[in-house]
């Protein structure tokens, strides 16, 4: 029984992790419409800037955590208004916009290698010692932390969605951009709305990623890879399935990886990927949309 | 039109790159009194900062040695990239002419201009690819870095001398990590040995609870743990404590960097791993001094391969042959990493010792009370 | 000497060409999203690794690289033919990720991580490409050829049809085209090559490892895809010899050591956000993929 839940809280902080980076990756693919790799690059940023407001000039816990979701913020916006809005305006197709996102990738993880360095920064806000325990299962402190921010922020995000009037702009803008505009909503301000809204989310992710896993010049490139993955099984066009997918995608590593050496634990989530592309390509909770999935 | 247009700028950039190709030949004919020697490194990716100290301890040599008007040195970055290696290597070899190269670090790199540079008579001593592919002799590879089955010898020798006999290996699923497996599991289970768990880590892994949970199940006395790089060592040993596993960790030479105490803090405490024996402490202050960090064992190797290439260099007056020669006859360098001698395969003949990580220090490990 | 140099550019300049119009063949011209390219590539090194490491002879291993790597695209294309766009890439992508996970895994046949050091240089009736020159050769010979034989299916009513399901899949059946069958042709073809340009790459560098064929390693062949401009072949030969010589001159710009690493990525990063800010249907694109 401990090991079933050991097996399931390290499947939970996975994916809450996952989770945090896929939501707002989610967002951004909703509204946008193409896949926004460089969002990978906002998690490791926000780590970054954390590391250097809040242990390399001392500043107060709170503050360093405003700033550095800030400046994430801000960099997301950067990325649209700089790069994206012009391709936009070339009417540059998804795949030039993906290739372009890549780019922004590599270019600011090695502007962080450049300025940074490459050996591991530590933030070091906690201790190291054996977690809690609950019946035979271990959790630390900063791990059950991690997962109750992302469900609250998660929740925060849904209430954002469904109720705000930004929000549900937002949703317009995904489900028909054509028919939003008609009513009167800017498709250029929305898209910046989303790159704002995804790259806080992606801040928080790179915090708390910082604070429980250490900073490193990649780490944005591989959480992207992941909760990209999340956020395709669960419906890469809506936001609650890319939560769930990637809940599961942690899980499902998790669990798998018990009975398959670790060489595996890749080929597991990109399985898992092809199953749900051959079955339900929409994802879990994605709409199917009409015209491009089959060709009956 | 647009196609003249595009037809220009291809024109403009093979132009750009003929020019800068000119210009870098241009640029070596002025350096004619000073010796070239290459360096392959891998400055960017995942094992950037171990590049970087190597970088810095070959640095901090050529500044000890004076040699700054005699050695003039050419950093190419290989990524850890086999590809990227051999295009780094031709560059050096054909366009900057070098005879000589410090590196590459890496394992793959390595094993793909071995037989470029046994063709083109070039003489190479890395301060890293322990790979056991890379013993071979009469080829015009060296390394001051101790092989692996060195490495290996001491912990299983510790292993048997402490009576434990069920071991978990969890080593890196590349070349680096998967010789070092090899080397272990082969000589553990000849003494009758039991490997209870035999697992390791992807490049960009950072989540081990759940190996170690496995771990954990299979109830092993002890672990020899070698990641593909030392922050995931550091993070390994960290969630370790936090799940309480609890056992005795062994590793390889490669423990000792400031990364792994960086990454686990208190949690490193008590990992066991074999070292060079005895060291040249001063070159390790003063680089302490100079770069605020603990030398890896991999910079300091670097900075022990430039100063045995440029005593050779001096000695032989640059003839390839005449350096090979003495290379193939090292014996008891007195270098960073202890008295170095070669032998027949160009390997680093070095005493081991064995150290331990106390109180967040690397200590030797007759110092501690166990 | 310094022509070794040039001549390890250059090839590698043929096989990133011949990988990369096959790719196009997919992309470009059947319009079928496959980021699965890099595990045609791996099959084809290992197979013709394998095969010439025991013995067999290299026109045998290179022959048997394509087919098998054409095998596999057949067998890709039959579950992913009802996908398209965004979910087929993906899908062709989670392939290229198992593919590595067994040539990592399977030791018994690809040793896993240490990979397969030691492929002998090619030989054919006799005569040994040990010297870089011949084998920059071959490669261009091969190079042409498959240039060729891909230019001779685009123009041809195979071709056109493929362009037709590019266009429209719907229309196209309609019309009779069995879109399946000329949607996996059209994959093994490109496989096959992939798997032509893997053998040549295994051959060149005589070593390999699961590390040389991960995703990140598809990203330059896609980026020269797209400037090469969607379905043009000669734009994708253009767009191969940039992309492969670009880091090169900056070598020779003299940055402090400390700084090189990563300022070569940066730029190289920049550079190609400049062409795609510049030009975003590539040098010679015709169509634009949606």
């Amino acid at each position: 029984m401990s090991l079933f839940l050991q097996l399931l809280i390290n499947g939970l902080i996975a994916g809450a992790i996952y989770a945090l980076v896929a939501s707002g990756f989610s967002l951004i693919y909703s509204t946008n419409k193409f896949v926004h790799f460089a969002h990978g690059a906002t998690v490791a940023f926000s780590a970054y800037m954390f590391y250097a407001i809040f242990s390399l000039w001392h500043t107060e816990l709170l503050a360093s955590v405003i700033l550095s979701l800030g400046l994430g913020a801000a960099l997301g916006y950067t990325m649209n208004f700089f790069v994206y809005n012009r391709l936009r305006k070339q009417k540059a197709s998804a795949l030039i916009q993906l290739v372009a996102s890549v780019a922004l990738l590599i270019l600011i993880e090695s502007l962080i290698l450049l300025f940074f360095g490459a050996d591991v920064k530590s933030i070091n806000l906690i201790k190291v010692e054996k977690g809690l325990e609950f019946f035979g299962a271990i959790i630390t402190p900063l791990q059950l932390f991690i997962v109750v921010v992302a469900i609250l922020l998660l929740g925060l995000l849904y209430y954002f969605m469904k109720h705000t009037k930004i929000g549900k702009a937002m949703r317009a803008v995904a489900d028909n951009k054509d028919a939003a505009e008609i009513v009167g909503i800017s498709a250029k301000q929305i898209f910046a709305w989303s790159f704002v809204i995804g790259s806080l989310i992606a801040g928080a992710a790179g915090i708390l990623v910082g604070l429980e896993q250490n900073l490193e010049p990649m780490m944005g490139t591989n959480l992207m890879i992941k909760g990209f993955t999340g956020a395709v099984i669960g419906g890469i066009t809506s936001v609650p399935g890319a939560v769930l997918g990637s809940f599961l995608l942690g899980f499902t590593e998790n669990f798998g990886i018990w009975y398959l050496p670790s060489g595996y634990k890749d080929a597991i989530a990109f399985v898992l990927l092809f199953v749900f592309l051959l079955f339900r390509p929409q994802g879990l909770l994605g709409i199917k949309r009409s015209g491009d999935r089959e060709t009956k | 039109m647009k196609r003249n247009y595009v037809i220009n700028i291809g024109v403009f950039i093979i132009c750009a790159i003929l020019c800068l190709a000119l210009f870098g030949c241009v640029q070596q004919v002025k350096n004619e009194n000073s010796t070239k020697v290459g360096v392959i490194l891998p400055l960017t990716g995942f094992l950037a900062n171990v590049g970087k100290d190597t970088q810095n301890a070959i640095e901090l040599a050529v500044n000890d040695a004076n040699a700054l008007t005699k050695i003039e040195l050419i950093y190419e970055d290989d990524a850890c990239d086999s590809t990227k290696a051999v295009t780094a290597y031709q560059k050096l070899a054909s366009v900057d002419k070098v005879n000589f190269i410090i590196g590459p670090f890496c394992g793959q790199s390595a094993i793909a201009i071995l037989p470029l540079l046994n063709n083109d008579r070039v003489i190479s001593i890395s301060p890293g690819a322990p790979d056991n592919e890379l013993s071979k002799p009469n080829d015009y590879f060296f390394r001051t870095r101790i092989p692996n089955k060195s490495e290996t010898k001491i912990i299983v020798d510790y292993l048997v001398s402490k009576g434990i006999f069920k071991v978990a290996v969890y080593t890196a699923r590349n070349t680096f990590g998967q010789s070092y497996h090899d080397s272990f599991v082969n000589q553990f289970v000849d003494v009758g040995g039991e490997i209870v768990f035999d697992d390791g880590s992807a490049d960009y892994q950072v989540d081990f609870k759940t190996d170690l949970l496995k771990i954990k199940e299979k109830n092993p006395q002890a672990i020899f743990l070698v990641p593909a790089s030392r922050q995931q060592m550091g993070i390994f040993a960290k969630q370790a404590r936090e799940l309480g596993v609890d056992i005795l960790f062994t590793g390889g030479a490669v423990t000792e960097q400031q990364d792994l105490l960086d990454a686990a803090g208190i949690a490193a405490n008590g990992i066991i791993y074999p070292y060079v024996s005895p060291k040249n402490m001063e070159i390790f202050y003063k680089y302490v001094a100079g770069y605020g960090k603990i030398p890896s064992m991999e910079a300091l190797n670097g900075y022990d391969a430039f100063n045995i290439l440029f005593g050779q260099i001096q000695v032989c007056d640059g003839n390839k042959e005449c350096v090979r020669n003495n290379l193939n006859k090292l014996k008891d360098f007195n270098g960073a990493e202890g008295l170095i001698s070669f032998d027949e395969n160009g390997d680093s003949r070095t005493i081991l010792g064995l150290k331990q990580v106390k109180d967040e220090k690397f200590v030797l490990l007759s110092d501690t009370n166990d | 000497m310094i022509e070794a140099y040039f001549i390890n550019l250059i090839i590698l300049v043929g096989i990133y060409i011949i990988l990369a119009i096959s790719l196009q063949l997919s992309i470009g011209f059947t319009g079928s999203f496959n980021l699965g390219h890099i595990a045609f590539f791996a099959i084809g090194a290992y197979v013709s690794a394998l095969l010439t490491l025991n013995g067999y002879p290299f026109i045998f291993a290179l022959a048997l690289a394509g087919i098998i790597a054409a095998i596999f695209g057949v067998i890709l294309s039959i579950p992913t033919s009802k996908l398209k766009g965004d979910y087929l890439a993906l899908a062709t992508l989670g392939f290229s990720f198992v593919i590595y996970a067994i040539a990592l895994n399977w030791i018994e046949l690809t040793r896993g991580p240490l990979g397969l050091p030691g492929i002998p240089k090619p030989e054919i009736l006799g005569f040994v490409f040990s010297n870089d020159f011949f084998f920059m050769i071959l490669v261009l010979a091969i190079a042409f050829v498959s240039y060729l034989v891909i230019k001779r299916i685009t123009v041809s009513p195979f071709g056109r049809a493929l362009g037709a399901i590019r266009d429209d899949e719907l229309a196209a059946r309609t019309l009779g085209k069995n879109s399946l069958k000329l949607k996996s042709i059209s994959l093994a073809t490109a496989a096959f090559f992939a798997g032509i340009s893997g053998s040549l790459f295994a051959h060149y560098i005589t070593f390999i490892d699961p590390s040389s064929f991960t995703f990140m390693q598809l990203i330059p062949i896609l980026a020269i895809v797209i400037i090469g401009g969607l379905a043009s072949l000669e734009g994708t030969i253009i767009a191969a010899i940039i992309i492969v010589l670009l880091p090169e001159p900056l070598r020779f710009i003299g940055f402090p050591s400390s700084v090189v690493g990563p300022a070569r990525q940066i730029i190289y990063a920049l550079l190609l956000l400049a062409i795609l800010l510049l030009k975003p249907k590539g040098i010679m694109g015709k169509i634009k993929l949606e």
